[in-house]
């Protein structure tokens, strides 16, 4: 036997039924309108009348008959705060919690806090200024007694850095020019600076052969245990560094998982984006010596500050860009960024049509002076000329020169991470 | 620390004299200590902790079958509350999300437990005898000192705890809410997440249900 279901006596039943748990709550709770329409209702409808009978019935025996309710445990907030404080990542959580002062959500630093990533940024002056060694320095690095650095510590400190490129498995470059001397190197920050930062690369290289000889293959194995451990505490270290404060393990581990979203490159992207950096200075992290350990070299490709794009050629040859708003490298001469980008060195043969105003498109075989020039704007004008800098580094230091910039839009390969802000 | 009770006084509430009060009056108060707790301040979670553990222990025991299992429940949910703060957005009363936190707490949990434990209402809670009757006499102040009416309270709370503890998931939450915690189908369906006609409809079905089970002439009033 088939039922057929009259949709037109159906239809009001549903509207109703909104009014109809109200009214059957409290009448008083309607308006007289509404009241009315339900009462109608009810008066012409047997199956909302006996759906009404039988919830206000039953429903006054279980009010009549509520089971007792169970107190909460005397002891449920010290329980729960033992639980937070377990809880908290052991890194970067203050000593207890309930000491802990009110943190201010401030995902960007301000502007009194960027003095903190000067050195960072003079950290990836001297990297690139360790590419330009190993560019140019050829056989007479050695000695260090040719470059007109500071001093002689300073030049074999560079060297030391630069010697752990080609390490990294970056492809022969071609020979340079006589011209082509760290004096171009007179731009980068201070003596100590480069001296600090030439240690904590040739400290950073130690996972690569100091000698020059590649110990890794171009594309690296999966990461051990250790070197992910080595990762969250790098991601942990940059977040500290990067006065984010707190601690996310979830995301930590996350980023720090190499079989997901990319590995250790996906680590160095995500720290990088939420590492906060002050705009218009070169942003580098080397801090992070567990990110970067897993990570192949590649080479980064800035182009002038007013242009967005920035690539990033990889070892292999292939390339891929980093979108940012402008100014996110400034080759600003007299500051950091104008060390950074005076630390320029050619890359591979390749035309490079420099210019003011024109952006450098590819890699350079440019020579150091004429980098400078190019930085500084094509002659000696600071501003308005093309900017390329081209540096050997890994993708955490590339990408870290890009960081933090608002609605950064970061292209890796095939990938597209959106960073907006900082916002978690 | 008492809760806040309920600023609207329906019949329902008047009538379940043992329906836990709700506290959903200082909106405000409770939507400042969750956004400081959200950055990270204990103490403000702390308050809203004592401001809500009482409501909580009431809404998981009645949605529980083992006792043994509410101070687990309302821990979990807590921490649950307190890990998702950061993702409260303010959209909704904190009340509203902290009791759909707890209705998930307990389903998941029941639903974990489920085959661990079949209606553990404890033994001792329903062993007969002369012990029986007099610790229920003593326990039902209300009971006049008659032992018999006092067990024979007790035993008709555990038939409709029984019976609404068989109930669908959904069902039971909303008879639990409504009857129990005396919510208004309003506040209901901002915590289930649905309209007010399907907190109506599910009431509807759970009551035909306990009618089979329940018969209301022999109902305690």
């Amino acid at each position: 036997m088939t039922m057929k279901i009259n949709w037109k006596s159906i239809r009001p039943c549903r509207r109703v039924a909104a009014g109809l748990a109200r009214y059957s709550e409290d009448p008083a709770l309607l308006g007289d309108g509404e009241r009315r329409a339900v009462e109608a209702h009810l008066a012409q409808c047997p199956a909302c009348r006996e759906q009404y009978e039988t919830v206000r019935r039953i429903g006054a025996v279980l009010r009549a008959n509520v089971p007792p309710a169970a107190e909460p445990a005397p002891d449920l907030w010290s329980r729960l705060e033992a639980q937070i404080q377990a809880e908290a990542p052991p890194v970067a959580a203050p000593a207890r919690l309930s000491e802990r002062p009110m943190p201010a959500p401030v995902r960007r630093p301000s502007p009194l806090q960027w003095p903190a990533f000067v050195p960072a940024a003079a950290l990836a002056g001297v990297a690139m200024a360790g590419a330009l060694i190993l560019n140019h320095g050829g056989g007479s690095s050695s000695s260090g007694g040719s470059a007109p650095l500071s001093s002689a510590s300073d030049t074999t400190a560079l060297r030391q850095a630069g010697t752990a490129l080609p390490a990294a498995g970056l492809p022969a470059l071609p020979t340079p020019s006589a011209q082509t001397t760290v004096a171009d190197a007179s731009a980068l920050s201070t003596a100590a600076a480069r001296k600090s930062a030439a240690a904590s690369i040739a400290g950073e290289g130690g996972h690569e052969s100091v000698a020059g000889r590649p110990r890794r293959s171009r594309r690296p194995a999966a990461p051990s245990e250790a070197s992910i451990n080595a990762a969250r505490r790098a991601a942990q270290e940059a977040r500290l560094a990067a006065g984010l404060g707190g601690s996310d393990d979830r995301e930590n581990r996350k980023i720090a998982d190499p079989f997901r979203s990319g590995g250790a490159a996906a680590a160095a992207r995500t720290v990088a984006a939420r590492t906060p950096t002050p705009a218009a200075s070169p942003r580098a992290t080397l801090g992070t010596p567990g990110v970067a350990e897993a990570e192949p070299r590649m080479l980064a490709l800035a182009e002038r500050p007013s242009s967005p794009i920035t690539r990033l050629a990889r070892e292999d040859g292939s390339e891929v860009s980093l979108e940012s708003t402008p100014a996110s490298l400034a080759p600003d001469a007299g500051t950091a960024g104008g060390s950074v980008a005076a630390a320029i060195t050619s890359a591979r043969p390749s035309s490079v049509k420099p210019g003011p105003g024109r952006p450098v498109t590819g890699a350079g075989g440019v020579t150091g002076e004429e980098a400078v020039r190019i930085a500084r704007g094509g002659s000696s004008s600071s501003s308005g000329g093309a900017g390329l800098i081209a540096a050997s580094v890994s993708p955490t230091e590339a990408v870290s020169l890009h960081s933090r910039q608002r609605n950064l839009f970061l292209n890796y390969g095939s990938a597209k991470v959106r960073d907006d802000g900082g916002s978690r | 620390m008492t809760g806040p009770t309920v600023t609207t006084t329906t019949p329902a509430r008047e009538s379940s004299a043992n329906a836990t009060a709700a506290p959903v009056t200082d909106a405000g108060a409770d939507a400042s200590l969750a956004r400081r707790a959200a950055e990270g301040d204990v103490q403000a979670f702390r308050q809203l902790v004592e401001r809500y553990q009482r409501p909580m222990a009431a809404l998981v025991s009645r949605m529980t079958d083992n006792p043994d299992d509410v101070d687990d429940i309302v821990q979990e949910l807590f921490i649950r509350a307190w890990k998702g703060l950061p993702r409260f957005r303010g959209d909704a009363q904190f009340s509203t999300w902290l009791y759909r936190i707890a209705v998930n707490t307990a389903i998941k949990h029941r639903s974990r437990s489920r085959n661990e434990a079949t209606l553990s209402l404890a033994a001792e809670d329903l062993a007969g005898g002369l012990e029986a009757l007099q610790a229920a006499a003593d326990a039902e102040p209300d009971s006049g000192g008659d032992p018999y009416r006092a067990t024979h309270r007790r035993e008709r709370e555990q038939e409709i705890r029984q019976a609404v503890a068989a109930l669908p998931e959904k069902q039971r939450s909303v008879v639990v809410l409504h009857y129990f915690e005396g919510l208004s189908c309003e506040e209901i369906s901002r915590i289930v997440g649905c309209s007010v006609g399907t907190v109506w409809s599910r009431l509807h079905y759970a009551c035909k249900r306990l009618k089979g089970v329940l018969d209301p002439t022999e109902g305690l009033a």
